[in-house]
């Protein structure tokens, strides 16, 4: 046997080539690998999905030359993996016929499979490794940046509670002072002395509260209370508050939420407080709605969501990460927004965190945002 | 009832769940061993939607860093795109954003679902935290191995598909 006698006997196991016209029909087919002689009377269209999803662009296969080439096409034939490059060209002679290269090139990509899934496996394996790398650098810049919060907190601490005695003083002093004060002018500057200490009295609270719950001081109560009077009467303070209110608040609590409730209520006044605080001052048109739902209930334990949805002005959503940390203020012009400690909603996290909860936010800028938070609570 | 054939392609990195989303979907199993997709299997199945049975031609693509290296020839005549990513690992979606744009322009007829896959593997809190992260939010968060979400996925992109064909 001559040299290309051996050359075509092997590369004729190795390929297959199919002639059939633009309607799919099967003109002649050497069927090495597949069996395609037996759909001599069907459309291959109908017969083999691959041929079925690129009957549009077998249409437009240029007829001055050009081929289309599908590399390592998967296919289980006969119980067996096979892969298959396949070529598409129109027959020189006949224009209107289509070539349908198959090459078998299974045992090739079987070398190519395993060296592959290694490749995969191994950038996953580096991307892991990098991350461990990543975690424990960040553990111990955590370590560090706690110790210096932590003394930053107890000289807050310590500030907080030796400076609240005298801002007392001075709202008693002012209180006094409106008795003994008759002009109008004076009056004026009385009130905004009077707001000035309000805030500042505020942020002093504040501060202590989230200094004890960075020293993790602080105790949750177990008692039975009534969510709706809890409701209520949060909603009812805004009424009296030193918080503007501009829109209405819309409670609602679904018929299956328990009516009395064993939890620590007021911390639960507090997250409620603070978040339709914060909700109010953001929105100067349509309402706040205050939602309370069933999360999930087992036997006597329940844990409810509640939501607070505003329409006010919203959040951007680069913001949304970094709501939670100290200090975070959104930019406004507003006088309005910028007013406030920015510790509020950090202490909502953690009274809720503490307690076995998960806050979330969702905002659309101009449209309104809307927290929401789990808290477990016990049931009789 | 009319029937219509569409090809929709499964783009995205390597081992995200492209293969264990379509075996959900069309064999409702789950493949634990990883396997490497080389070059692309097709699989079908239909849905009727709108008294239209739609046969989707689905092409597992295999998965590669970023669509730029994927055959040309895939991507001829595609109907629709599903771009998965694995939420557990941020590599596989920090070009989202490119390769959508990339493949927009290959296929700019074609409606793509976006998909966020082993959602099973995070909890609550860790998904918000890298839906904080994600470049583009995707159509839907699935996990190939619970079945969740998954056939949602391919309706959602037959419906727009039928949609850009009315």
């Amino acid at each position: 046997m001559l040299a290309n006698d051996y050359k075509i006997k092997f590369l004729s196991q190795k390929a297959q080539i199919v002639l059939f016209n633009e309607k799919g029909r099967l003109l002649e087919t050497c069927n090495t690998l597949i069996d395609v002689q037996s759909y001599k009377d069907r459309s291959l269209y109908d017969v083999f999905a691959f041929l079925e999803s690129i009957q549009s662009s077998l249409i437009e296969l240029g007829k001055e030359g050009g081929e289309l080439y599908f590399p390592r096409v998967e296919v289980l034939y006969n119980q067996k993996e096979w892969v298959f490059d396949f070529i598409f060209k129109r027959q020189v002679e006949d224009l209107s016929t289509i070539v349908w290269i198959i090459q078998d090139l299974t045992s090739q990509y079987k070398y190519l499979y395993h060296v592959q899934k290694e490749r995969n496996e191994s950038i996953i394996q580096q991307e892991l490794l990098e991350h461990k790398q990543k975690s424990v650098l960040l553990q111990k810049e955590i370590e560090y940046l706690n110790k210096f919060y932590q003394l930053k907190i107890n000289y807050f601490s310590k500030f907080s509670h030796d400076i609240k005695i005298p801002v007392r003083e001075i709202n008693g002093i002012t209180y006094f002072l409106k008795k003994h004060i008759n002009t109008e002018e004076g009056k004026e500057y009385l009130a905004s002395l009077e707001t000035t200490t309000t805030n500042l009295h505020k942020m002093i609270v504040n501060l202590l509260e989230l200094a004890n719950l960075s020293q993790n001081k602080l105790f949750f109560d177990k008692k039975e209370f009534l969510l709706k009077e809890l409701v209520n009467n949060i909603v009812n303070s805004f009424k009296y508050s030193t918080t503007k209110q501009q829109v209405p608040i819309h409670i609602h609590i679904d018929p299956d939420v328990p009516i009395y409730l064993h939890g620590d209520d007021v911390r639960l006044s507090q997250i409620l407080y603070n978040l339709l605080s914060n909700a109010l001052k953001f929105t100067t048109v349509g309402m706040v709605k205050l939602n309370v739902i069933t999360e999930k209930q087992e036997e006597n334990n329940w844990i409810l969501r509640f939501e607070v949805i505003d329409t006010g002005k919203g959040i951007p959503k680069k913001s949304l990460s970094s709501i939670f940390t100290p200090y975070h203020k959104l930019n406004g012009n507003n006088v309005q927004e910028t007013s406030g400690t920015g510790l509020g909603l950090t202490i909502v996290k953690e009274l809720v965190e503490s307690q076995g909860g998960i806050v979330k936010v969702s905002s659309e800028v101009d449209k309104g945002s809307t927290f929401s938070f789990t808290l477990p609570f016990a049931c009789a | 009832m009319r029937s219509i054939s569409k090809k929709v392609i499964l783009a995205g990195s390597f081992c995200v769940g492209k293969t264990s989303l379509i075996s959900r979907f069309v064999y409702s199993r789950f493949p634990f061993n990883y396997q490497t997709t080389l070059g692309v299997r097709i699989d079908k199945k239909a849905v009727e939607l709108e008294n239209t049975s739609i046969n989707m031609i689905i092409w597992d693509i295999g998965g590669e860093q970023s669509q730029a290296r994927v055959p040309e020839s895939y991507y001829l005549g595609s109907s629709g795109v599903i771009y998965v990513f694995d939420l557990s690992r941020p590599s596989s979606f920090y070009n989202m954003a490119a390769d959508i744009e990339f493949i927009r322009q290959k296929l700019p007829k074609a409606p793509i679902v976006i998909v966020g896959n082993k959602m099973d593997l995070l909890d609550e809190r860790t998904l918000e935290e890298v839906k904080s992260i994600l470049p583009l939010e995707p159509d839907f968060y699935t996990s190939a191995k619970a079945g969740a979400n998954v056939e949602n996925v391919f309706l959602k992109l037959a419906q727009a598909m039928i949609n850009v064909s009315k």
